[in-house]
């Protein structure tokens, strides 16, 4: 398991330190024992080390041992043990395993690490581990073995309460009631419980290694799943999903999961799976149940009835009630006993609901049922009601009145039949007999209307003539429509007709809902059965009326009591509730004063209320002490309607005037969780009606509490969950104790308990300090008190005795104070609660909770105790199972505490005696050193400041000869060792013509005490000159006399580089100005002689001054090539400025070739490529081909070829002009580039010297290749995308130096 | 109009002053000349000149500089500068100054003829498309008045 692993890395760790140490120690042993002769050193290590080390002989007789082998076996002389054989002190079991394992040292040479139990000399056994090897003699031939034994008693002890911490995370993780996955860190399942098993249906074996996202996530949440990972890395994680079964079924799951970290290092993490199913089931059935109950809410045309599995009647409807007025459902009645009338003894033969109850299907029957002497005809839909489990519970019915349209058809078939019998026997009498038929009909107490195919009214007898409220005088005779408001006569019309005119659907009975007209105009519902016959007279039809006013009325309230019953489902909170039924009973029923009332433990106070205008009675005893409508219907469970308040003796007058008074209580299946209660001021204000649709608001109400209650309790459930994981959590990975126990105490407290102390315990059950006290919920002083009065750990051992065994709920102790023997056990020494006795249920304030902090071993190693539930409740086995788990947590949690403790208590005292050894010799190191220390360290740090110096810093005595110098003094003349510098002159350093400068220097520098930067040109050791500078000072003895100089040298050989640089280009910037003003200033002049030239030109006669015209003529060559002369002066003077554009080397050279004259010996071969695309400055690329190109026809007097190629290499390109001309000497090839350089009689020779200038600032190159005879090629090389600097070349940067010499000299 | 098209030369140079005016009155032209800026100003605030020859560089302006000077006075007059040390800034500077056109030293003359003819032309292009112009504004003024009193003569 991963955490076992982790706490011997953690070991190792803590061993590590111990082990550094000791190499150290080890290493200086080796250097100081490295003279000693090897066998002696053997010998000494054999003393000295810590492990045993036993040499035997081939057989196993000990030959040999050393100090460390003593003292493990106790013994007192080795004699002891030489001699003996070595298998004496290897324990029985183990000594043929030995016997094994010394062959194999034979046959191998060497045996490692193997365990072995072993015996002391008083007879105790210990475990070792030892490791053999073969001695051999120098032929090879084996002569003894050499045994390493090392006593590893303690390090067994380590291992084991690890295992016993790791059973017991294990038994912990095992017991988790939800299913758990443990994976490593890379999500790599190590252990999964039982419960996991159970709900997933995977082993550990199947899913070990492997990933819980492979295993158990669908497919569709893979993406969830890795967030859920990542999340999870950062903390305790909690998320509700679906997840995978091995059978491929889905289950919802809210999982939390939870790193767990060693070191601030997550090395893995614990998953919980709660199954969420029961909780979805739940929530369905009771959906289903609303659902169910809305559609017999609005079929409320029927009854309904609910019959337990007994057959009891467990609800009627209204209709229910009304067929059954006597059943009293509070009874719980038989059905059969009370439906039928006289009773039956049996259940009835046809019935539905017990064929629904065995076999959960849906059943249907007439029935017979007796009612006293008649038999009404029922028809019963039975339908199943299950509970979440799919357990049948109980029989809804559907009970529909058949009788009526039984015997309404019977009534109308007699109506018929006796008018028939009227019509044929009395056509004579039809007045008198119509006149007798008619009162028979007007005794009917239902109200009749017949009328004929015209619809017009022929009879209207007396219940129609109180419905309507006209006469049958004033009806018969009228056409039926006068009864019908007036927008739906037309509607009605066509109904009738259609109904009387279609012979073939003529129907024998139905009915009809209807809207009638009352004489008053008023209009109301009612309900119309009719049919139709027929006599020789004609089509009649007689109908039998309902006024459905009523029955309206009240399906409207169920609509509206409904849509309140769908809200209150909706409803979170209980205020929500309180109000919306508080509403619904206004809409319904409308009152005067209402109240929700709740019961809280022996007292219901009022929740919620309307209309009363101030505070009244908040709140009722129920202990029988007052009396109340509300305290009579929370005792009895059942409605209470008083009709008048002064003839009822319960009444208790709160607002005056009241006169009635309804008071429902709201119940759930075993609890009356309050009441609704309504008062008027009208005497009979609420009638049976209003009873029954009070009594569905409030159960529509309790479901919506306890719905809400339900989902509260799950809340907390699994809050706690999520707190005992947490806390889990953070315990395992914290190594504080206090904080681990505090986070345990938290926990508990959270899960219910306002106070809860935990105290660590020695083994005599003992305190130890008042730190060892963790609370929490208690003030500074109750913790004082707590560890003043501490008990004895006697009296401790005493509680967890045999004598309280009665008092345990599982690992806890519950001693009820009601219990006389406890209270005269206990009379102080408890903190006193903070509440009363009034405050909780049924807890009683000085009641005791404690349990043992239990190790797996049964040690106690501390205890736990709580006070004051926050529910005020006596726990039970339930309630406390989960804190159980904290109770291992600490155990666990104190005992690692305590094994680190010893841990570092034993690293702890190595470390002191190595410090104390090291101290020692430090010591001395110290002592010996202090003697010279001071000495040294000034001079130390001079040392270092010289040799560190970038400048030379050279110690002359008063003659110069070097007395001391540095490394950069050696490197500045070039020495490379510093006996070579020492004993020189230093003079001999100086350039011969500074000599007598630098003696003169000297001797100011005596005078003065030092000389600053002063030049000199000093030579290196091959006589090579440099520049540099010179700072020099004198060094005097105590007394003051002067007896060496101190030589600061600084090679300024860059400096003054840098300076000549400087100087020259200074220098060209002034050429270049000179030369563009002079360059400027001859034009003007030039431009008069031109224009004179012209002049003259145009005056002369080409005819008869021809020579004169000729001679003109090269005046004006002559000026151009002066103006030529002047613009390369003028272009090399001036900054370069480049305008890139883009181009191909073959538009260059084309644009280039124009610029020349190309004699007509010549031929150009152009092979100059159109590409790639270059960027260049286009005018001053083809000055620079056109310079070239012109050499190259300069060079070919006699004729010839110029070839011109190109070509691109990385990333440059590249174009050559190759011509066939005289070629050009070394010596001239070296000068061409220079300024002012020309072979030819005419040129400045700047041509070349602007080319280069042009191909450097398009960052190429240009150069040549001559060979005289044969011709010269000049190539231009340039990158296609040339990185150039804005703002163009600098004046002057590349001029060369004969430029520099040349105009210097004039 | 004139005959004879002035020119007006704006040079330090006494020499290309007197060259220029020599030569350019063989051609028929009525030249004068001045040395400086400011002189030049004073002239072409007196007279109207087809034709300014200026020298970049002049003794108390830059040729550049008087470019903007003369415009706004005299727009219609075609300004041609003359430089000995040209480049592109500078001739991109004094185009964007108003200068017609742009000369090298030591000039070609045949090239400067050619250059003042051209302008010349383009001068009398310019004044015959803006008396087009106004006789075309004067013509249409003409009609629309015409148009308004044979309104007017309409009976009301």
């Amino acid at each position: 398991m991963t955490v076992v692993s982790l706490k011997r890395k953690t070991l190792a760790r803590g061993e590590g330190h111990g082990r550094k140490g000791r190499s150290v120690r080890f290493k200086r042993l080796v250097k100081r024992e490295a003279d000693f002769e090897s066998e002696k050193g053997l010998r000494s290590i054999f003393a000295a080390s810590p492990d045993a080390i036993v040499v035997t002989d081939l057989k196993g007789k000990i030959i040999d041992c050393n100090r460390a082998a003593l003292s493990i076996y106790r013994g007192s002389s080795k004699y002891e043990l030489i001699g003996k054989n070595a298998f004496a002190f290897i324990a029985k079991k183990d000594r043929q395993r030995a016997l094994e394992n010394l062959k194999k040292t034979l046959a191998h040479g060497l045996v490692k690490n193997v365990e072995y139990a072993f015996f002391r000399k008083d007879g105790s056994e210990y475990p070792v581990e030892l490791s053999a090897s073969l001695v051999k003699d120098s032929s090879g031939k084996p002569t003894s073995f050499v045994a390493i034994i090392k006593d590893i008693t303690e390090r067994k002890r380590i291992e084991k309460s690890i295992r016993e911490s790791q059973q017991k995370f294990e038994r912990l993780f095992m017991r988790i009631p939800e299913a758990a996955i443990f994976t490593d860190a890379k999500w790599r399942i190590l252990d999964v419980n039982p419960r996991f098993t159970e709900l997933f249906g995977y082993s550990l074996d199947e899913v070990r290694g492997k990933s819980p996202t492979r295993i158990i996530v669908p497919r569709d949440k893979l993406k969830e799943s890795k967030i859920l990972g990542q999340k999870s890395k950062k903390g305790y994680t909690y998320y509700d999903t679906v997840r995978k079964k091995k059978d491929g079924t889905l289950v919802p799951v809210s999982i939390s999961a939870a790193p767990i970290k060693v070191d601030g290092q997550t090395v893995g993490f614990v998953t919980l799976y709660k199954d969420m199913t029961e909780y979805r089931k739940t929530e369905k059935a009771l959906i289903e149940s609303e659902k169910k109950y809305r559609s017999v809410v609005n079929n409320i045309g029927v009854g309904v009835s609910v019959i337990s599995p007994r057959m009891e009647i467990l609800s009627l409807n209204p209709q229910m009630k009304k067929w059954f007025p006597h059943v009293d459902v509070s009874k719980r009645p038989i059905c059969y006993k009370s439906f039928n009338i006289p009773p039956r003894k049996r259940i009835c033969t046809y019935c539905p609901t017990f064929k629904t109850l065995k076999d959960g299907k849906t059943h249907e029957a007439i029935t017979d049922t007796p009612s006293g002497d008649k038999i009404i005809n029922y028809r019963v839909v039975s339908s199943p009601i299950k509970d979440k489990d799919g357990k049948i519970i109980a029989a809804i019915e559907m009970v529909d009145d058949v009788t009526e349209r039984k015997q309404l058809e019977e009534k109308l078939n007699q109506y018929s039949k006796h008018l028939e019998e009227l019509v044929q026997e009395r056509t004579q009498k039809l007045r008198e007999s119509e006149e007798r038929f008619r009162s028979v009909a007007d005794y009917a107490s239902e109200a009749i209307i017949t009328i004929n195919n015209h619809l017009n009214i022929i009879f209207w007898n007396q219940a129609t003539e109180t419905i309507f409220g006209y006469s049958s005088n004033e009806a018969i005779g009228k056409p039926i429509t006068f009864i019908m408001p007036k927008k739906a006569r037309k509607h009605y019309q066509k109904i009738m007709r259609r109904v009387f005119f279609r012979n073939n659907t003529r129907p024998l009975g139905r009915t009809f809902e209807l809207t009638g007209l009352r004489k008053d105009g008023s209009e109301f519902p009612l309900e119309l059965s009719f049919s139709v016959w027929e006599t020789k007279e004609g089509i009649f039809s007689t109908g039998i009326i309902h006024d459905i006013t009523e029955r309206k009325k009240m399906e409207e309230r169920l609509a509206t009591l409904n849509f309140y019953g769908r809200k209150l489902n909706a409803a979170r909170t209980f205020q929500q509730i309180y109000k919306l039924t508080l509403e619904a009973v206004e809409k319904t029923l409308g009152f005067e004063y209402a109240t929700f009332e709740i019961i809280e433990k022996d007292k219901i106070r009022v929740a919620c209320h309307r209309e009363y205008s101030k505070p009244i009675i908040n709140e009722l005893p129920l202990d029988g002490s007052k009396k109340g409508i509300i305290v009579k219907a929370v005792k009895t469970r059942q409605p209470v309607l008083v009709s008048d308040v002064s003839k009822d003796e319960d009444y208790v007058e709160v607002v005056p005037e009241i006169k009635s008074e309804l008071a429902v209580p709201v119940i759930t299946e075993n609890e009356v969780l309050g009441v609704i209660n309504v008062e008027s001021k009208k005497l009979e204000a609420f009638d049976e009606k209003d009873l029954v649709l009070l009594q569905i608001l409030a159960s529509h109400a309790a479901t919506a509490i306890s719905n809400i209650k339900k989902q509260n309790e799950i809340e907390k459930r699994s809050n706690q969950l999520a707190s005992l994981m947490k806390s889990s959590a953070e315990v395992i990975r914290s190594t504080n104790l206090t904080q681990s126990l505090q986070t345990i105490v938290e926990a508990i407290r959270k899960s219910g308990w306002r106070r809860v102390v935990l105290s660590v315990r020695d083994k005599n059950l003992e305190i130890a300090h008042p730190k060892d006290i963790v609370t929490a919920g208690l003030t500074k002083k109750e913790k004082e008190f707590l560890w003043i009065n501490k008990q004895p750990g006697q009296v401790w051992r005493e509680r967890f005795g045999p004598e309280f065994e009665r008092f345990k709920i599982g690992e806890f102790y519950y001693l009820p104070w009601s219990d006389p023997w406890v209270r005269k056990k206990f009379s102080e020494g408890t903190v006193p609660s903070h509440l009363s006795a009034e405050e909780m249920v049924d807890w009683n304030p000085d009641d005791l909770l404690y349990a043992p902090l239990k190790l797996a071993d049964g040690r106690i190693v501390g205890v736990v105790s709580m006070d004051d539930p926050v529910d005020g409740k006596r726990p039970t086995r339930n309630s406390l199972m989960p804190l159980e788990l904290f109770l291992h947590q600490a155990a666990v949690a104190i005992e690692k505490a305590q094994l680190i403790n010893q841990l570092t208590e034993a690293k702890a005292q190595i470390q002191e005696y190595a410090e104390h050894l090291e101290a020692k010799v430090e010591q001395r190191t110290h002592e010996l050193l202090q003697k010279t220390e001071g000495l040294r360290k000034s001079e130390e740090k001079l040392r270092s400041i010289f040799a560190a110096s970038p400048d030379a810093v050279t110690v002359t005595d008063l003659h110069g000869t070097i007395i001391e110098c540095n490394q950069a003094a050696l490197t500045m003349n070039d020495f490379s060792k510093r006996e070579e510098l020492i004993g020189k002159s230093a003079f001999e350093f100086i350039a011969e013509k500074d000599r007598q400068k630098i003696i003169e220097n000297l001797k100011r520098t005596l005078e003065q005490g030092s000389v600053k930067n002063i030049e000199y040109t000093c030579l290196t050791k091959n006589g090579k000159e440099f520049p540099a500078e010179l700072s020099a000072s004198v060094i005097r003895d105590a007394s003051g006399k002067p007896v060496a100089f101190v030589g600061i040298l600084k090679d300024i050989t860059e400096r003054k580089l840098m300076e000549q640089k400087l100087l020259k280009s200074e220098r060209l910037a002034a050429i270049g100005e000179l030369a563009a003003m002079v360059g400027h200033d001859l034009r003007n002049p030039l431009t008069g002689i031109a224009g004179a030239t012209y002049y003259l030109r145009n005056k002369l006669n080409s005819k008869t001054d021809k020579k004169a015209i000729k001679m003109l003529k090269l005046v004006e060559k002559s000026i151009e090539y002066s103006n030529k002369i002047i613009s390369d002066l003028l272009d090399y003077s001036k900054e370069l400025r480049l305008e890139l554009v883009e181009t191909t080397p073959y538009f260059v050279v084309n644009e280039a070739l124009t610029h020349v004259k190309i004699p007509r010996n010549i031929r150009v071969s152009n092979l100059a490529q159109n590409q790639p695309v270059i960027v260049v400055d286009v005018e001053k690329m083809t000055r620079v081909f056109s310079n070239v190109i012109k050499n190259a026809v300069d060079a070919m007097p006699n004729g010839g070829t110029l070839t011109i190629k190109s070509e691109v290499t990385n990333g440059k390109w590249e174009i050559s002009f190759t011509d066939t001309g005289v070629g050009m000497p070394r010596d001239v090839l070296e000068k061409i580039w220079t300024s002012f350089f020309t072979t030819k009689a005419k040129g400045m020779g700047l041509g070349l010297p602007i080319c280069k200038r042009i191909i450097d600032a398009h960052d190429g190159k240009i150069s040549v290749e001559s060979a005289i005879g044969k011709g010269t090629t000049f190539t231009v090389s340039v990158p296609v995308n040339p990185r150039i600097e804005e703002g163009g070349e600098e004046v002057w940067m590349n001029i060369p130096e004969s430029l520099l010499s040349t105009t210097t000299k004039t | 109009m004139d005959e004879h098209p002035r020119i007006l030369i704006v040079d330090d140079d006494e020499n290309i002053r007197t060259m220029l005016s020599m030569i350019l009155e063989d051609e028929k032209y009525l030249v004068e000349s001045v040395d400086t800026a400011q002189k030049a100003i004073e002239k072409t605030d007196k007279k109207f000149y087809n034709v300014a020859l200026i020298d970049v560089r002049l003794p108390d302006m830059e040729g550049i500089e008087l470019l903007t000077k003369i415009k706004p006075t005299t727009p219609k007059m075609r300004k041609i500068i003359i430089t000995g040390y040209p480049t592109l800034r500078n001739a991109i500077e004094a185009v964007n100054r108003g200068a017609d056109a742009y000369i090298m030293k030591p000039f070609n003359m045949e090239k400067v003829l050619k250059t003042i003819k051209e302008q010349l032309k383009k001068q009398d292009e310019e004044r015959k498309y803006s008396q087009e112009k106004v006789t075309e504004f004067i013509e249409t003024r003409v009609k629309e008045l015409e148009n308004e009193t044979t309104h007017l003569k309409k009976p009301r």
